[in-house]
């Protein structure tokens, strides 16, 4: 199976092409080959998966590669890696891409470019598998931007609407910006060390720090320049901007690609790239603190969102924030497992929220209420993810997230006693959010009943999905289970990290932060449940700072002030510059002077032969005063 | 029936082409192969100039669909391992001045021969709409192509002016009469400013002519004089203004001006060929004939005159942000990227060299491929003028995913080719700052790395005011109509020449590594 994984990448590319070129026109064929080819991309990773699991432990990276360009004695490859991180990745790829493909059919159904629609996804998921069975840093960087094409591309697929194709040219810029970075970062890597091979990379960087060839701070230079680049992909801070608006492409986009998958590229890509990162406690600290800050930062504005999927695409940013301060502090396990289970649960979120606005039309939760009425199944399924994300045990979000809190505790960062507090605290902060989201759309009463009377449960193809990942949300936690551990025992960076003997142990260890989950349940019921206090009261009592948090810390206006004002006045003077002064001044200038000195010249061409009788004269006179003294 | 006719009209000469021409390991060929590629289209100027009005076009097509097969064979028969000049065709012209009629390819121009042939096919394809003129049009364009066929070609540096002249002089008469806005003066300026630079190049091929005592033009002996024919003095001198004659025709800052105002008025296919093959000409020879007799003199000036080329990359791309009308920013933005070509040269690192090779393979094909776009876009709009348009997705969807496609090959995405030019370029500044270079790319390969998000601001700001959000104008919703097939076919072809050097860049790279390694070794270049 190894060594036909290059298909998987392989099969949606091929889909890919086949629609594009040959059957736009049939609707369900695009579709079917599409899917098609994601199911068996699917079953062959399982099949990597299953051989990678036989091997020994220690053999456990299959690597091959072919020539891209060479120019002697550099080269460049195309190739594939396979180890335990891969195998993780692949199977969660192509599981939520079968899954959202199929959810799609049900939700894309009456749009009109359903066939296109398709070839974007099935273009996504080559791009995606194509960075994830990367062996050097060349091709990572190649999967990640067309990743981001594919993402401007499906952010932008309604592009007659204003705000998505305003959002689509956000995502890519933004990304542009980190990439940058990560480009700077792919160069000095290839020039430096005269590869771009993951493994031989950390074979000389782990010689070159033995014997002082480089210093630890010029590896840390090289990560994060790296780290530039999961910035953008991740939507870390202070480049977060783009995800929120990128829930104006359809809802399964907005599963698939940004919270399940291509968001979490820039998580696999440090987890991938570790040995860099781990190189310097300087890289690490600011891999930490950026991931730590963003994921209080996202949770709080998460708390005073109104539409359904910005609420879910802060959480997001949140969740994000937490896989990297795990890898910033040192939990790699940790921080890949909760990027496994955060995948399961938050595109059960999208694909719900995307059930809701298919029976609804509507993204406001306040035209919402009472929905379990009508949509038993959905309710149940968005129920399911958000005891997951909220991490009450025993569903996925608990095992990940302790994981990820212990690790911090345990951790060598500076600070990492701060980091600690702000994890727990964002913890309770998505428990409320989360089932303020929840309350306020499923219970009580519909605020709407002209659209209550419309809605109505989705199609089984829509429901299936849900109800697979559902599934996927409870059990997918216990793949670590205290005392056995199967996945650090699989995916680990070193020497397996040893988690807690047993759930008496963990439950007995994490109960502080499992206390405040429950009281941001509690308080989230008390506020739209009970209705015991109410929301509009305290909004208005803490106007600015629900103003501020509102408005997302007035972060788009202050981007927007920064290109139109900044960039465009720039631009401006260039171009006045450009017109007035090379054009008009210099070019326009040199032709004028040209037919000024013709005009001058011309005068001396009066056609009167005593004129030119004269100039003889005077000539001949100056050339005998010359030659006579 | 139209479309059988047409594409039997390319392939029956394209692989008739192909399959004349063998290998000269196997015997001579019959015909001169790129004697052939030259005096075709110049062959087809007098052939349609005596036909009836009618068959122009299918002769013009049949003409262009021979080169591009002339071209495919030239790039097949190439051996890389061998390298140096190849297919060389030599003739004494006039002995006494040592001037011969030279012809051969090394890597770098069978990847130009290939440009040109690409280019040309594309161009006719897209002028198929033109009917004003018809016959003046394509006799004047077959000329042009003659040009350039001939100046890519040309060994002896005689041969290469005269070519690269019979190029220009077409030109001005395309844009001039064919062209629309303010014409005449956009024709004067290109024309002009071109035959300044090339007044430079001249001056500069006569300097090199006398000082060597061999008095020869072929430029072999010239590159090897540079050791011992050319001293320090005379390279310093006649460096910079030979690369700034060259870069003239590169659009290098502050001589950029003809281009924006040269494509904002030429008739698309113009503009394409402008853009994509003669606009290229300036790097090229640089690579060509200034550093190879003039090494010492670069190594002293490049890293000053790397400033020029860092304006145009950056310069150039913030004033596209700022254009009102359609085809000016893709004019600009073929001048950022001839920026980033001389940027690469000025590395004088054998990453960089290739990477502008590639660059240049890269712009002129996309480059191409956008003006076609835009020239579709014009004629189903009828406005160029960024304030109306909008929306136009809607109407014409296979056109809008084509120009996205066009966009991303301009902004550098990997899978197609831009992004392999760049990437070398950036590479080899690097090594360049870092490894025993020129310093300043130390500060410039940051600063260089930026294009890639203005372009990407410049592009999609583009894309998203034409044919993304409702539709501004209602006239033109109600005329726009998606491309028909003779409009697509020529842009999906430069779609996929694009892909292929994108998705697989070896066999391109060691072609134009076949010519720029050895120049690196022979001027002592960087690694």
């Amino acid at each position: 199976m190894i060594q036909h994984s290059w298909l998987i990448p392989g099969m949606p590319a091929l889909a890919y092409a086949v629609i594009v070129l040959f059957t736009r026109r049939f609707k369900a064929l695009s579709a079917g080959i599409s899917i098609l080819a994601m199911a068996a991309c699917f079953f062959l990773s399982m099949g990597v998966f299953q051989e990678l699991a036989k091997l020994d432990p220690s053999a456990r990276t299959v690597s091959f590669s072919w020539t891209w360009l060479q120019i002697p004695p550099w080269e460049a490859h195309v190739g594939v890696l396979i180890d335990p991180l891969c195998a993780n990745m692949l199977l969660v790829v192509t599981l939520v891409s079968l899954l959202v493909q199929i959810y799609s059919w049900g939700y894309m159904h009456d749009d009109e470019r359903f066939s296109v629609y398709f070839s974007y996804l099935s273009l996504f998921s080559a791009s995606m598998l194509l960075l994830v069975v990367a062996n050097n840093y060349l091709q990572i960087f190649i999967g990640w931007e067309l990743v981001g094409l594919c993402s401007y591309l499906l952010i932008g697929f309604w592009y007659f609407k204003p705000e998505a194709a305003d959002a689509c040219k956000k995502a890519f810029v933004v990304n542009r910006i980190g990439d940058m970075g990560f480009l700077m970062g792919v160069i000095t890597i290839g020039m430096m060390f005269q590869t771009f091979d993951f493994a031989e990379v950390q074979k000389i960087v782990t010689q070159g720090l033995s014997d002082h060839t480089y210093s630890t701070t010029f590896i840390a230079g090289i990560a994060l320049l790296l780290f530039c680049g999961a910035v953008g992909k991740s939507a870390q801070f202070p480049l977060h901007v783009w995800l929120p608006d990128a829930m104006e492409g359809p809802t399964p986009v907005s599963a698939l690609i940004h919270a399940a998958t291509m968001v979490a590229a820039g998580v696999y890509m440090v987890a991938r790239t570790y040995t860099l990162f781990s190189a310097d406690p300087l890289s690490m600290t600011v891999v930490a603190w950026v991931g730590g800050f963003t994921a209080l930062f996202a949770a709080t504005i998460a708390v005073a969102q109104d539409d359904i999927k910005r609420i879910l695409a802060y959480s997001t940013l949140s969740q994000l924030g937490y896989m990297i301060l795990s890898l910033g502090a040192g939990g790699y396990t940790a921080g890949m497992f909760h990027l496994t289970t955060h995948a399961c649960f938050k595109a059960l979120l999208f694909l719900g929220s995307g059930s809701v606005i298919h029976g609804l039309h509507n993204q406001d939760i306040w035209k919402m209420g009472g929905l379990w009425r009508k949509m038993k199944v959905t309710t149940l399924t968005f129920a399911v993810a958000t005891l997951a994300i909220a991490g009450i045990p025993p569903f996925a979000g608990f095992f990940s997230k302790d994981a990820i809190l212990d690790s911090v505790h345990n951790s060598a960062v500076p600070g990492h006693c701060v980091l600690y507090y702000m994890g727990v605290f964002t913890a309770f902060l998505t428990a409320f959010y989360m089932f303020r989201l929840f309350f306020v759309v499923f219970t009580g009463e519909p605020r709407d009943h002209h659209a209550h009377d419309h809605a109505h449960e989705s199609p089984l193809n829509m429901t299936g999905p849900l109800v697979v990942l559902a599934l996927l949300s409870l059990c997918v936690g216990w793949l670590n289970w205290p005392g056995v551990g199967l996945y650090s025992q699989f995916v680990h960076y070193g020497s397996v990290p040893e988690g807690a003997a047993s759930i008496g142990v963990l439950l007995g260890q994490s109960w502080p932060t499992l206390l405040l989950v429950v009281a941001g349940i509690a308080l989230s019921a008390a506020f739209y449940y009970w209705k015991v206090f109410s929301a509009e009261k305290m909004a208005e009592k803490f106007r600015p700072v629900y103003l501020l948090l509102k408005n997302k810390y007035y972060f788009d206006e202050m981007y927007g002030w920064l290109v139109k004002k900044v960039l465009f006045g720039l631009a401006s003077i260039f171009h006045w510059f450009d017109e007035k002064i090379v054009d008009d001044g210099m070019v326009d200038g040199t032709g004028w002077i040209n037919q000024k000195m013709g005009g001058l010249l011309s005068l001396t061409q009066t056609g009167y032969i005593q004129n030119y009788a004269w100039v003889i004269f005077a000539a001949v006179a100056v050339i005998f005063f010359c030659v006579s003294f | 029936m139209f479309p059988v006719q047409i594409l039997s009209t390319i392939l029956i000469p394209f692989v008739a082409a192909f399959c004349f021409f063998h290998s000269p390991a196997s015997g001579p060929n019959p015909l001169p192969i790129l004697t052939c590629f030259i005096v075709i289209p110049n062959l087809a100027a007098f052939l349609i100039m005596a036909s009836p009005e009618k068959w122009t076009r299918w002769i013009s097509l049949f003409t262009a669909s021979l080169e591009l097969g002339i071209a495919f064979r030239v790039f097949t028969l190439y051996q890389t391992a061998t390298g140096g000049f190849q297919l060389v065709e030599q003739v004494s012209w006039l002995n006494n001045l040592g001037i011969q009629y030279l012809v051969g390819v090394d890597g770098m121009s069978t990847l130009m021969v290939l440009l040109v042939a690409c280019v040309y096919f594309a161009g006719t394809l897209i002028s198929w709409s033109i009917s004003m003129r018809v016959k003046e049009y394509f006799v004047l364009f077959s000329l042009l192509v003659g040009g350039v066929a001939g100046a890519y070609t040309s060994m002896d540096l005689f041969f290469f002016f005269l070519f690269y002249e019979f190029a220009v002089l077409p030109m001005y008469l395309l844009v001039g009469i064919w062209g629309s806005g303010r014409k005449e003066y956009a024709a004067m300026k290109l024309t002009l400013m071109l035959l300044a630079g090339s007044a430079f190049m001249l001056v500069g091929f006569l300097a090199m002519y006398f000082t060597s005592h061999v008095h020869t033009f072929d430029i072999r002996v010239l590159g090897d004089l540079s050791q011992t024919g050319f001293n320090q003095n005379f390279q310093d001198f006649w460096f910079p203004l030979l690369f700034l004659g060259f870069g003239v025709i590169s659009a290098v800052f502050p001589f950029h001006t003809w281009s924006p105002d040269g494509y904002g008025s030429a008739p698309t296919a113009a503009s394409m060929l402008h853009a994509g093959v003669l606009k290229s000409l300036g790097g090229y020879s640089i690579l060509r004939v200034a550093l190879p007799a003039l090494p010492q003199g670069a190594r002293h000036w490049l890293p000053l005159l790397v400033f020029l080329t860092i304006i145009n990359i950056l310069y150039a791309a913030m004033v596209a942000l700022k254009q009102k009308d359609f085809k000016y920013v893709i004019a600009y933005s073929s001048v950022s990227h001839c920026g980033a070509i001389l940027f690469g040269i000025c590395t004088l690192q054998v990453a960089g060299l290739n990477g502008a090779v590639i660059q240049t393979l890269s712009h002129g094909i996309v480059a191409a491929m956008t003006f076609a776009l835009v020239g579709t876009v014009y004629g189903k709009a009828h406005t160029r003028e960024l304030a109306k348009l909008g929306g136009l997705g809607a109407a014409m969807p296979v056109l809008g995913g084509l120009f996205v496609a066009a966009a991303m090959a301009n902004v550098g995405l990997p899978g197609l080719s831009g992004f392999v030019g760049e990437f070398l370029i950036f590479l080899g500044s690097y090594r360049s700052g870092f490894h025993g270079g020129f310093d300043v790319f130390q500060v410039l390969f940051p600063t260089a790395v930026l294009a890639i998000v203005l372009t990407a601001i410049y592009y999609l700001r583009l894309v998203q005011i034409v044919f993304y959000g409702p539709v501004k104008d209602p006239h033109i919703k109600a005329e726009a109509k998606d491309g028909t097939f003779i409009e697509i076919l020529p842009i999906a072809f430069l779609l996929a020449v694009s892909l292929a050097v994108g998705l697989y860049p070896k066999p391109f790279v060691d072609l134009s590594n076949a010519a720029m390694a050895p120049l690196i070794d022979h001027i002592g270049g960087f690694k």
